[in-house]
């Protein structure tokens, strides 16, 4: 208990240690806390008031998914193995800690770090049931469910990590692949609702559970069969942690670079990165640089096209945009409005591809800056690549929402247009700006801001336009003339920022 | 002929501490010069002033003629830059990086093609040219950077430390590739700890200490002023002559005047 508790201690520190780094980190977490807390008030009214209409079969079938989703998250996240960060790895393999007290430290540590991303989720727990005016007795056993359903998750998650280590066997990761199907399988009722499989007859751990909870909440006894069954999936993932824990697993462990969940440095960002380049560069092989021959700049765009898609940042725009596409392709009402929406949101592409470009490329600059190409011609690439991406995702879903919907997509064209011009140069200017030796410590959520702020600040006369042309309902013609003006105008921007980043880039130290 | 590099008084500050002062060196056309000295002495701001990286306070650097502060774009055709902590793209193959250092100089597509694959045969990494530089070693790094910086075939190579992390091979491999460009009478630069190597690599070193050169020269100079024998290693005269410099530790002038 003693080596538990010295462990468990370590690790909290390591943790915690990155918020005494940095302030910043610090206001991160209030700013995550105090957002989260009021959107669960909301979040628990909300469910209150629904749960009085309670349908007790849609209600064991949805939430019954929802538990299934989680578990086929934990057996997903269990293939990379038993991870360890490297620092514990030089600081407990060695001693005479044993695996199951490193195990059981590492689960209680994950646990308090866990907990504090789930204050909010305990806060709607607590404004939920206060709003349902459930027992004292009730509310508890509702907590206590929920937390042992989490732990014999994390437990799953933990065990089976351990078992893809020791046993490399195809077999039992295509046993895992099994199961996440099956527990995913019902959920296809949801989008077909003839298909015959669904969650409640079915004897899931995550139906019991479903059970339980659904039975609570009507202030009933749960049936003995979903206790028993719920009971015996504890007993089942608790047996399997104790057997897992118990094997020689420091043999098998995967050192990976440590950082904490609380850290927003560079330094963190960076490691990241690298993960997101494991994992997205197979996709973007085919795409290469190669020795055809080409103009300089031509080259340079294809480079940081490539970076966008190895790092995963094309995967991640375009992911964002297929969710808005298709919630604006389901909401019946108002779909021109969605669309304006959409494109003043395409101010965030840019952002999102800058933040990325400075965490890849910051540490790499010197081979750019110790050879003799001029930095114009390499910020102008970057500006293009940017504005190619920017302009694209966002151009092709308005036309897509725009055709379906038969909506005018004039102005929100224009506006995706200047957005990405004005906001690849606005953050790339920023991004440079803070790359100064006596900048360079500033926050990359501070830099992302700042670039956000002056980018919207740009746009002002672009959003004028278009509220002038939604104010006096303008023709086709008078908005192509205020969409040449916002186009013209991003141009001017543009250049004049190229032109600042340029001088700037020239002070850059490293 | 005119040396490839003239550094005069130069000085460099990063707010209250003096990194350079009045730093003065000459580096030859067909030679191997070496700048060694204790850690913090100031050899790497030096590189770095001198590659680009960092803005000088005060002071001149002249490379093959040519004023880098009037012309700060041109004379990075001539040099060849490896820092001491590497860091490379690493979404790009071990190749694209190259093709990529070699595009961004201006050399001829073939002339990349041909001394890639040179310089990928040299130092054992045939096998890895379309391997992401993610999945590297520190040592397979530390080639791919050489490799870059030779791409354009520069006048002067200016190295940080080249040989750390790197296995004998490599060592060998480096060593050898230096001399070949000094026989084409191009010119090596390099900083380093490794005196026994720097003893047996360079022609010429200069004694960094505090900010300023203490001595300069070829191994018997350098034991002249140091009033060392015949037989004195580079070890040696640099231990006696950064125990001699001491009087230019700004913090020992503190701490008497303190006292």
């Amino acid at each position: 208990m003693r080596q538990v508790l010295n462990v468990y201690l370590v690790k909290i520190k390591a943790v915690l240690g990155a918020v005494r780094a940095s302030r910043i980190n610090l206001l991160l977490i209030y700013l995550y806390l105090f957002g989260a807390s009021i959107g669960s008030f909301g979040l628990g009214m909300g469910l209150g008031q629904s749960l009085r209409f309670i349908n007790p079969v849609s209600f064991i079938d949805e939430t019954s998914a929802l538990i299934s989703a989680f578990l086929a998250i934990a057996i997903t996240l269990s293939f990379r193995g038993f991870t360890v960060f490297d620092y514990e790895e030089s600081l407990f393999f060695t001693s005479t800690i044993t695996p199951r007290a490193f195990i059981a430290a590492t689960m209680l540590s994950d646990l308090t770090v866990f907990s504090i991303f789930l204050i909010p989720l305990f806060l709607t727990l607590w404004v939920f049931t206060t709003t349902l005016a459930l027992p004292l007795t009730t509310s508890l056993s509702l907590l206590a469910t929920a937390t042992l359903l989490l732990v014999s998750i994390a437990f799953i998650k933990q065990s089976l990590s351990i078992l893809i280590s020791i046993r490399k066997e195809p077999m039992l990761r295509f046993i895992l692949v099994l199961i996440i199907a099956l527990l995913l399988l019902p959920a296809a009722s949801f989008i077909d609702p003839c298909f015959p499989l669904r969650y409640k007859p079915l004897p899931y751990p995550s139906t019991f559970a479903a059970e339980v909870l659904l039975h609570l909440l009507s202030r009933e006894a749960p049936p003995t069969i979903s206790l028993l069954g719920f009971f015996l999936y504890l007993a089942f993932s608790t047996t399997l942690f104790i057997i897992c824990s118990g094997r020689d697993v420091f043999r098998y462990a995967r050192p990976i670079p440590f950082y904490s969940a609380f850290d927003a440095s560079m330094r963190a960002q960076t490691i990241k990165m690298k993960r997101s380049i494991r994992a997205f560069s197979k996709m973007g092989m085919k795409f290469t640089l190669d020795l055809k021959p080409s103009p300089i700049s031509h080259f340079l765009i294809r480079k940081e096209l490539i970076q966008m898609v190895r790092d995963g940042s094309l995967f991640f725009v375009t992911l964002l945009y297929v969710i808005v596409l298709i919630i604006g392709l389901a909401s019946e009402k108002s779909p021109s409005a969605w669309i304006l929406v959409l494109a003043i949101y395409s101010l965030l592409i840019p952002t999102m591809l800058t933040v990325n470009w400075r965490i890849g490329e910051i540490d790499c600059l010197w081979t750019l800056l110790t050879s003799p190409l001029n930095l114009k011609i390499f910020f102008s690439s970057l500006l293009y690549a940017f504005i190619a991406v920017s302009t694209s995702i966002p151009t092709v879903t308005i036309l897509i929402l725009g055709i379906l919907t038969r909506s005018n997509i004039v102005m929100p064209l224009f506006l995706a247009a200047s957005a990405s011009m004005i906001g690849s140069s606005a953050n790339l200017f920023v991004t440079i700006h803070f790359l100064e030796r006596r900048r360079r410590a500033t926050s990359g959520v501070i830099v992302a801001w700042l670039s956000f702020l002056l980018s919207g600040i740009l746009l002002a006369p672009a959003y004028a336009c278009i509220g002038l042309s939604l104010i006096f309902e303008t023709s086709f013609f008078t908005d192509l003339l205020f969409g040449a003006l916002i186009l013209l105008y991003s141009y001017v921007i543009f250049r004049f920022l190229l032109e600042r980043i340029e001088h700037k880039a020239l002070s850059i130290e490293i | 002929m005119t040396p490839i590099l003239e550094v005069y008084d130069l000085w460099k500050s990063y707010g209250e501490i003096q990194a350079l002062r009045g730093l003065t060196l000459r580096v030859e056309r067909g030679e191997i010069f070496g700048l060694i000295g204790p850690n913090g002495a100031g050899k790497t701001t030096t590189l770095k002033i001198i590659v680009g990286l960092l803005s000088m306070d005060r002071g001149k650097i002249i490379v093959d003629g040519v004023d880098i502060t009037k012309q700060p774009y041109e004379y990075k055709r001539l040099i060849g830059y490896v820092p001491e902590s590497i860091s490379l793209p690493e979404y790009l193959t071990l190749e694209e990086f190259l093709i990529y250092s070699g595009r961004i100089r201006n050399v001829p597509n073939e002339l990349i093609r041909e001394r890639m694959n040179y310089y990928l045969k040299v130092f054992e990494l045939e096998n890895k040219r379309r391997s992401l530089i993610l999945s590297l070693s520190r040592g397979m790094r530390q080639k791919a950077a050489i490799a870059a910086a030779l791409i354009h075939d520069p006048e002067l190579l200016i190295l940080d430390e080249p040989l750390v992390g790197i296995d004998p091979v490599g060592q060998h491999r480096i060593k050898e590739i230096f001399s070949e460009r000094v026989k084409e009478g191009k010119t090596v630069f390099i900083s380093t700890h490794m005196l026994d190597t720097a003893e047996r690599m360079c022609s010429r070193v200069a004694v960094i200490h505090w900010g300023r050169i203490v001595a300069s020269g070829d191994l018997s100079t350098l034991r002249g002023i140091a009033r060392e024998g015949a037989n004195a290693t580079l070890e040696e005269v640099f231990l006696k002559l950064t125990e001699e410099s001491e009087e230019f530790n700004p913090w020992k002038a503190d701490n008497e005047a303190g006292s």
